[in-house]
C-alpha cells in the first residue's frame, strides 16, 4: 500500500528541451531515468449486485485494475528519442505481446479515488499494488497471464503505452511523459501518440508508504508545493480532476 | 508430494521425528506456512445471468499460499486450474541473490511499480472484495525441515492449524532428481510407485496422499505445491 500526493501539468512540445534543462539544474541530476511501460485497463468480468439492507453500510466496490510491465520497443523498429515530435508518416511499431513470447512480469494496480474535499492541495489518494513475477496453467495453448486475468475475473477493456523520463527532486519524483495508443494493425502493432499535437504530461509525486504518517504526508505536501512555486514559470503543476481518477466501476443498482 | 496425518498425536509426531533424525539428515531449521481459502463473491454474478439472479449460482476457489521458506512471496492458484508467484521484493534490494524469485530491477527503474507492493493476499482481501472473500486461514507452525541423500530428498514437516485449532501433521516431500526419464515424468504410476518407496524407507506414518500437479506435461513447483495444499487442506 503507498500514499500518493501528486500534481498534474501538460507542456507542449516545444518547451521540451528547456523544461529538460531546467530540471536538469534543479535536480542536479544531469541524465534523466528513462519511463517505459505498457499498461492493460482490466474489468472485472462479472456484475457486483450487493444486497442493500437498511441500516447496513455496503462497503465493497469493484475496481478497475491495471496491469503494468515494462515496453521494450520492438527490435525492428529504430529507438525512440521522445525528444523529437512523433509525426503521423512516423512508424513506431511494437511486438504483440502473447504471440512472441510472453511478459512474466507484471503489476496489478488498483487505486482509491483521491480524498474528497474543497481545500486540497495536492491530489492524494492510496495505491494498492501487488506484483506477479512468474505463472502457469493447466489450460493448454493459452497464454497463463491471460488465463490468470481471466480465472480471477477480470476482463482486458483497453492498452496503452508510456515513454518518458524521470527526475528525482529529494523524494519527489518528476515524470515527463507521452502516451501512445495502438494505431491500426500492421505487421506488430503501430503506435501513435495520444495526443497528436505531441505535448508532453507532466506528473510530479511523492510516495509514501503509510497513509497514516500524517507527519510525512504533511512534509510530502510541503515539498510538492515547493516545487509547484520554483517551476511556475516553466508550467503551472495543478491538481487533478478528483472525478477522472475514479477507479469505482458503476453498477446499475 | 504431501502427506496430511490428521490422527497425530504428540506420541506419532515425536517418534516420526525421532526415525527421521535417525537417518542423520541434514537439518536445516525451522519454518512455517499461511494458507488461505478464498471463495466466489457470491454478489459477483456473471453478466449473462445479471438481469435474471440475485447471486451467483458457481462456486469457485482462490488460494493463496506463503511459506517461510519463501521470504517476502505468495504463490497463488484460482479455480486449482491457474498460478502465479507474487513477490514484495525487488532483487536489488534482496541483497542477496538466492531468493527463487524477486522483482527484477528494471521492473521498478523503467516506472511500472512504485517498489510498495502489497502481498497478494492481502491485495486481495482489500481491493477484490466483490470477486473473492476470504473464508479460512490455515497456519503451519513448529516446521522442521530435514535434508536427506546428500540434499536430493528434503522432508518438510509442519503442525497444521485451523483458526487455532490442531488438524494434524503435515509431512512435504520433495525430491529433486527422481532418476525418472522425462518421458514418463507424467506417468502417475511411475511417481506413486516412487512415493511409496519412501514412505516405506522412512517409514511415514499414515494418511491423506497427494501428488496431483497442474499440467503433468509442464510441472510447475510453486503451482502444483499450492495445488497440492489445496487438496490436502480441505476440512
Amino acid at each position: 500500500m503507498v500514499h500518493q500526493l501528486l500534481l498534474v501539468s501538460t507542456i507542449p512540445h516545444s518547451s521540451y528541451v528547456q523544461t529538460i534543462s531546467t530540471l536538469k539544474a534543479l535536480t542536479g541530476q544531469l541524465a534523466p531515468q528513462e519511463i517505459s511501460l505498457y499498461t492493460m485497463l482490466t474489468k472485472p468480468h462479472h456484475v457486483f449486485k450487493p444486497k442493500f439492507e437498511p441500516g447496513k453500510v455496503n462497503q465493497i466496490e469493484q475496481y478497475y485494475m491495471k496491469c503494468v510491465t515494462t515496453w521494450e520497443p520492438s527490435k525492428k523498429a529504430t529507438k525512440m528519442d521522445i525528444a523529437e515530435p512523433v509525426f503521423p508518416t512516423d512508424e513506431i511499431v511494437v511486438d504483440k505481446l502473447f504471440t512472441n513470447g510472453y511478459k512474466n512480469v507484471w503489476t496489478l494496480q488498483i487505486a482509491d479515488i483521491p480524498i474528497a474535499g474543497k481545500n486540497q492541495v495536492v491530489s492524494a489518494r492510496t495505491i494498492f499494488e501487488s506484483t506477479l513475477v512468474h505463472h502457469h496453467t493447466s489450460v493448454d495453448g493459452k497464454d497463463s497471464m491471460l488465463q490468470f486475468l481471466d480465472d480471477l475475473g477480470y476482463d482486458v477493456i483497453n492498452q496503452y503505452w508510456v515513454n518518458g523520463v524521470q527526475f528525482f527532486y529529494g523524494d519527489v519524483v518528476i515524470e515527463i511523459l507521452k502516451l501512445f495508443i495502438r494505431d491500426d494493425e500492421k505487421e506488430g502493432i503501430k503506435l501513435k501518440p495520444l495526443d497528436s499535437s505531441n505535448s508532453f504530461q507532466i506528473r510530479c509525486y511523492r510516495n509514501i508508504p503509510k497513509s497514516t504518517d500524517i507527519e510525512m504526508i504533511s512534509q510530502g505536501t510541503k515539498e510538492l508545493l515547493k516545487l509547484q512555486e520554483h517551476l511556475k514559470n516553466l508550467f503551472q503543476l495543478e491538481v487533478p480532476d478528483r472525478m477522472c481518477m475514479d477507479s469505482r466501476v458503476q453498477n446499475p443498482v | 508430494m504431501m502427506i496430511l496425518v490428521q490422527n497425530a498425536t504428540p506420541e506419532t509426531i515425536l517418534l516420526f521425528h525421532d526415525q527421521l533424525s535417525n537417518e542423520l539428515p541434514n537439518i536445516k531449521g525451522k519454518w512455517g506456512f499461511n494458507f488461505k481459502i478464498f471463495r466466489n463473491n457470491h454478489f459477483s454474478v456473471p453478466p449473462e445471468l445479471a438481469d435474471t439472479h440475485s447471486s451467483s449460482p458457481e462456486t469457485t476457489f482462490l488460494h493463496t499460499l506463503s511459506p517461510s521458506y519463501m521470504a517476502h512471496t505468495t504463490i497463488t492458484l484460482i479455480n486449482r486450474k491457474t498460478s502465479g508467484v507474487f513477490c514484495t521484493s525487488v532483487k536489488e534490494e534482496n541483497g542477496s541473490d538466492d531468493a527463487l524469485y524477486a522483482i527484477p530491477d528494471k521492473h521498478l527503474n523503467l516506472g511500472a511499480t512504485t517498489g510498495l507492493n502489497d502481498p497478494f493476499d492481502s491485495f486481495v482481501h482489500q481491493k477484490l472484495q466483490a470477486a473473492w472473500s476470504q473464508k479460512q486461514i490455515i497456519r503451519g507452525d513448529g516446521g522442521q525441515i530435514y535434508e536427506l541423500q546428500n540434499g536430493n530428498l528434503i522432508f518438510r514437516t509442519s503442525n497444521v492449524f485451523l483458526h487455532g485449532i490442531f488438524k494434524g501433521l503435515l509431512i512435504q516431500i520433495e525430491i529433486l532428481d527422481t532418476g525418472i526419464p522425462p518421458a514418463k515424468l507424467s506417468d502417475i504410476n511411475e511417481i506413486q510407485a516412487l512415493f511409496k518407496t519412501i514412505i516405506q524407507k522412512y517409514r511415514i506414518p499414515e494418511g491423506t496422499t497427494c501428488y496431483d500437479v497442474l499440467n503433468a506435461k509442464h510441472l510447475d513447483t510453486c503451482g502444483d505445491l499450492a495445488l497440492q495444499y489445496s487438496y490436502i487442506l480441505n476440512f
